[in-house]
């Protein structure tokens, strides 16, 4: 077996019930200076031990959200990978991702050394990052992302699999992630955001086009999607630019 | 050929070569591949089975000037595809139905059979167009419009008080997935026939599509049946094996169909007989 399809089959072992959400973009190609990059996995003390009721869904940046995850699972929960923003080498990635595949990389050695029930109850891990920068600038590897309620259990499996809280550890609950969350609170649901040390509950404000059927081929129109999967394309140098508008290479 | 006629035969060549290749790119590039051969011979033979349906209409069932020419014939396929391929990207617009996110994606098999469903309904939609003479591509494209607009209308209402996209793409719903897969190529069939049939007129096509009635049975039946699904899935508390079930709705709504197009018979334009028959005298 290939070490990225290794790698991946350790964060998403096929007999983990959760493994069917989890995103292999990150494990296309390995990344380079693995070795050398330090992963950290903090002590967390905003959660004690693990409630098979509840669901995490880790929504910070870069890779301290894979460090977070890692303890989590440390204590028992199966964490799942959604980063769905392609890796690039270039240095003009509007989202630095490169941190992120090195401690998924990294930490998969860790995370085989635990012991998680096949059954345990998920950490979805997100980038708070994911949408941060400008889209669609000429140059650039815009590898920006969304998450949308296809990309998650739908609240009828939670509710079925036993789940009826969910905590989201971020700092806000961005946009993308209110769709989903709302889908949840509709359902009995009930949602918490953890920040720092502290829990509390919280009321998700319904977003605008909220289950409108167009909401996700409108969103995906104002990305770029990766051939190989998931987001991520170099948006091609402007060759002339008139009072008319811009042109691009490639398309007359 | 006249210019314009060429102008659309370049488009069509074009759009529909670009749009088989990434569908063929982005199948083959799937990874990890594993557990999903499924998905990829699914897809890979939709094109392959479209390009048959087209073929057989246009060499057997359509105009009697295109049934013998080969550059009509590959003019009609280009067409076809080009319009297969929009009418997939209207099902994402429309119905949240992508078969890049959903079936490539998230691999979601409940969503690879509605989008299997859908691509059939819209080729047959488009090859009951091609049935019948008529003067020109547009006649092909008014017919066929009126019947993938008259699809696109009764999907969503059976959206509106079910809401299947939700359960398939959302959910995951397999046995949804087989039902809606057969709703989809069910009410193209009888769409297409609402389609099919000789030009006379615009305001003719309007009424002589009025045929394809059943379908609005059809809606309500498959409203009637999703209902019943969400009663029944609401009350359980493991979920059920929908499957016999399922499949055998979805063998009832094409029975349904093909009785449905069997009732209304194509009728002969007599004006193309004596038209034919003259230039025959002429030539």
């Amino acid at each position: 077996m290939s070490r990225n399809l290794e790698t991946y089959k350790i964060w998403a072992p096929d007999n983990a019930l959760w493994t069917q959400w989890a995103k292999p973009v990150l494990f296309f190609w390995e990344p380079g200076l693995v070795n050398y990059f330090k992963l950290e996995i903090p002590e967390i003390k905003w959660i004690q031990s693990v409630d098979t009721h509840t669901m995490i869904i880790v929504d910070l940046p870069g890779s301290s959200g894979v460090s977070e995850a890692l303890a989590l699972a440390r204590l028992g929960y199966r964490p799942v990978p959604l980063y769905n923003g392609v890796n690039s080498q270039t240095e003009s990635t509007i989202v630095k991702v490169a941190d992120i595949a090195r401690a998924l990389y990294k930490g998969a050695d860790e995370l085989s050394t635990y012991y998680i029930r096949s059954d345990a109850p998920p950490v979805f891990m997100l980038d708070s990052n994911r949408m941060s920068g400008r889209g669609k600038e000429p140059g650039k590897f815009d590898n920006r992302w969304c998450v949308f309620p296809q990309d998650m259990p739908s609240s009828a499996f939670l509710i079925r699999t036993g789940i009826n809280k969910v905590i989201v550890r971020a700092d806000s609950i961005q946009n993308d992630l209110s769709h989903i969350l709302c889908r949840y609170q509709e359902a009995g649901i009930e949602i918490y955001l953890s920040k720092d040390e502290e829990i509390k509950k919280i009321p998700v404000v319904k977003p605008s086009m909220f289950k409108s059927l167009s909401y996700r081929f409108k969103t995906i129109l104002g990305l770029t999607r990766n051939a190989a999967g998931g987001f991520g394309g170099h948006i091609p140098e402007p060759t002339q630019s008139s009072s008319s508008g811009v042109r691009y290479h490639g398309y007359g | 050929m006249d210019v314009f006629e060429f102008i659309i035969y370049f488009c069509s060549a074009v759009y529909s070569i670009i749009a088989l290749c990434f569908w063929y790119v982005r199948i083959t590039s799937i990874w990890p591949s594993e557990n999903s051969n499924s998905i990829k011979y699914t897809l890979a033979f939709l094109p392959v089975i479209s390009f048959a349906i087209i073929l057989y209409t246009l060499k057997v069932l359509a105009s009697f000037d295109v049934v013998g020419d080969i550059i009509y014939i590959l003019f009609y396929i280009l067409l076809g595809f080009a319009w297969l391929f929009i009418g997939i990207t209207l099902v994402f617009y429309f119905f949240d139905l992508s078969w890049i996110d959903d079936v490539l994606q998230n691999r979601n098999k409940a969503a690879l059979l509605a989008v299997s469903g859908a691509y059939l309904g819209i080729v047959i939609i488009y090859a009951g167009a091609n049935v019948g003479d008529g003067p020109g591509w547009w006649c092909v494209l008014f017919a066929g419009g009126l019947g993938i607009v008259a699809w696109f209308i009764v999907s969503l209402v059976l959206n509106k008080y079910t809401q299947i996209f939700e359960r398939i793409t959302v959910e995951r719903d397999i046995y949804c997935g087989i039902r809606v897969g057969s709703y989809f190529l069910a009410s193209g069939i009888i769409l297409a026939r609402a389609s099919a049939g000789d030009w006379t007129s615009f305001s003719m096509t309007i009424v002589e599509f009025l045929v394809g009635w059943p379908v609005l049975l059809l809606t309500l039946l498959a409203v009637l049946a999703e209902r019943y699904y969400i009663n029944a899935k609401k009350h359980e508390r493991v979920e059920n094996n929908y499957l016999i079930s399922s499949l055998c709705l979805g063998i009832i709504y094409i029975i349904f169909a093909v009785i449905s197009v069997i009732m209304y018979p194509l009728v002969e334009n007599p004006i193309y007989g004596i038209i034919s028959g003259l230039s025959g005298v002429v030539l």
